[in-house]
């Protein structure tokens, strides 16, 4: 196993490189990973942000990196981020820039975009092995227009468009076997709430070649319905029911990072959420409780096994 | 779109960005649109693109830009670079 240089907490970066005036909301779980990403990625970056809820990163004339900052249409950011990369290649073969400027071209794009209408982009940028990070923030819906199901919505869940007693009917695609289907580099998922598990992925990340996919599971107060001031809580209980299962696709082999020992029941997470109450109220729901927690330990049996 | 290219329309096209992520647009903003369309034809050349915002909005994305301007100019004066708006 590679060495990192975040052992402990107090190795994390304490750099705070993004900056202030954007109007995301309160408590939002995509910032607070962005935050912590941007940190161990640092200055030499650009970015290509796919049209989203990022989209609120930029206030005109400002975004809060301290490098560009390209803005694509949804399906369009990997394509975006082969254009930058040929660029940048062709300008350092022509010496028209040192090596030494050189950036890491980094998608941003949520799960609308990743899961469902730039998952082609996005195939085709690691079929032609193209040397970029992927980072998606996973709100599981379509965040930025009142959060309408995705690919990414989990069965179950309430949306603006999964209105019926059951809430959304369909599934949880499954992105990260579908990126590690294409042997990229480096496919992981994170969580903001688990910044070492985060810095350690980044860092591998950034320290690699080639297509690197980050997913990270972005705990939403607006589309979830929660208070702000439990995205953290929320994330954490996340990883501790199953729900969200930390690991890396890398060289072949999938690991996971963090194994919870002893589960949580999937309930503590569920019932925290508004998008969730048609499970416990006016009466619980308990075929669909067990059906979703079923699944999870269905997982984690394969994972065991 | 309907009435681009129709016999004796004026070669000016004025624009506005509105209604993203499901906002209305009111009818008061459609009479200003039209009146602004219509001193485009008179001067004979349309104005830049403008952006529809409630004046609640207006306050808000200024505010955020200040934020962003005051933390902009205090990393340029720690670091000596100058650095660029975009």
């Amino acid at each position: 196993m590679t060495e990192t240089t975040f052992k402990h907490m107090r190795d994390l970066p304490s750099t705070h490189l993004l900056g202030t005036g954007t109007p995301m909301c309160a408590g939002c779980g995509g910032l607070q990973a962005i935050h912590q990403v941007y940190d161990v990625l640092g200055k030499n970056t650009v970015f290509v942000n796919a049209a989203g809820c990022m989209t609120l990163l930029s206030v005109y004339p400002f975004t809060p990196f301290r490098g560009s900052w390209l803005y694509t249409a949804m399906a369009s950011a990997p394509a975006g981020a082969q254009g930058i990369r040929d660029a940048l290649d062709i300008l350092i073969e022509q010496k028209k820039i040192d090596a030494s400027e050189d950036l890491q071209v980094v998608v941003l794009t949520g799960d609308g975009s990743a899961y469902g209408m730039g998952l082609s982009a996005t195939s085709s940028a690691m079929d032609r092995n193209l040397d970029f990070i992927y980072i998606c923030y996973d709100n599981e819906g379509y965040g930025n227009t009142g959060q309408q199901y995705s690919d990414a919505t989990p069965h179950g869940a309430r949306t603006s468009t999964s209105t019926g007693p059951g809430g959304h009917p369909g599934y949880k695609k499954d992105l990260f076997s579908i990126w590690a289907a294409h042997k990229p580099a480096y496919v992981a998922t994170i969580i903001g709430a688990e910044p070492l598990d985060l810095a350690r992925k980044i860092e591998k990340a950034r320290d690699s070649k080639g297509p690197r996919l980050i997913i990270s599971l972005s705990p939403c107060p607006t589309g979830w319905d929660f208070d702000p001031s439990l995205t953290a809580e929320i994330g954490k209980l996340a990883v501790r029911t199953g729900i969200w299962p930390l690991k890396e696709y890398e060289n072949g082999k999938i690991t996971h990072t963090k194994k919870p020992a002893k589960r949580v029941p999937v309930e503590e997470y569920l019932k925290l959420q508004g998008r969730y109450k048609h499970l416990f109220e006016p009466e619980r729901d308990e075929t669909l409780l067990a059906d979703i927690q079923a699944r999870v330990d269905a997982y984690w049996a394969d994972v065991e096994s | 779109a309907a009435l681009y290219g129709g016999p004796g329309a004026p070669p000016v096209v004025t624009s506005f960005i509105g209604g993203l992520g499901g906002r209305d647009i009111s009818a008061e903003e459609f009479y200003q649109m039209a009146e602004v369309t219509k001193q485009a034809v008179a001067d004979g050349q349309a104005p830049e693109p403008r952006l529809l915002y409630t004046e609640t909005e207006l306050r808000e994305v200024r505010k955020l830009q200040a934020i962003a301007q005051v933390e902009r100019d205090e990393l340029a004066n720690e670091t000596e670079e100058p650095l660029e708006e975009k």
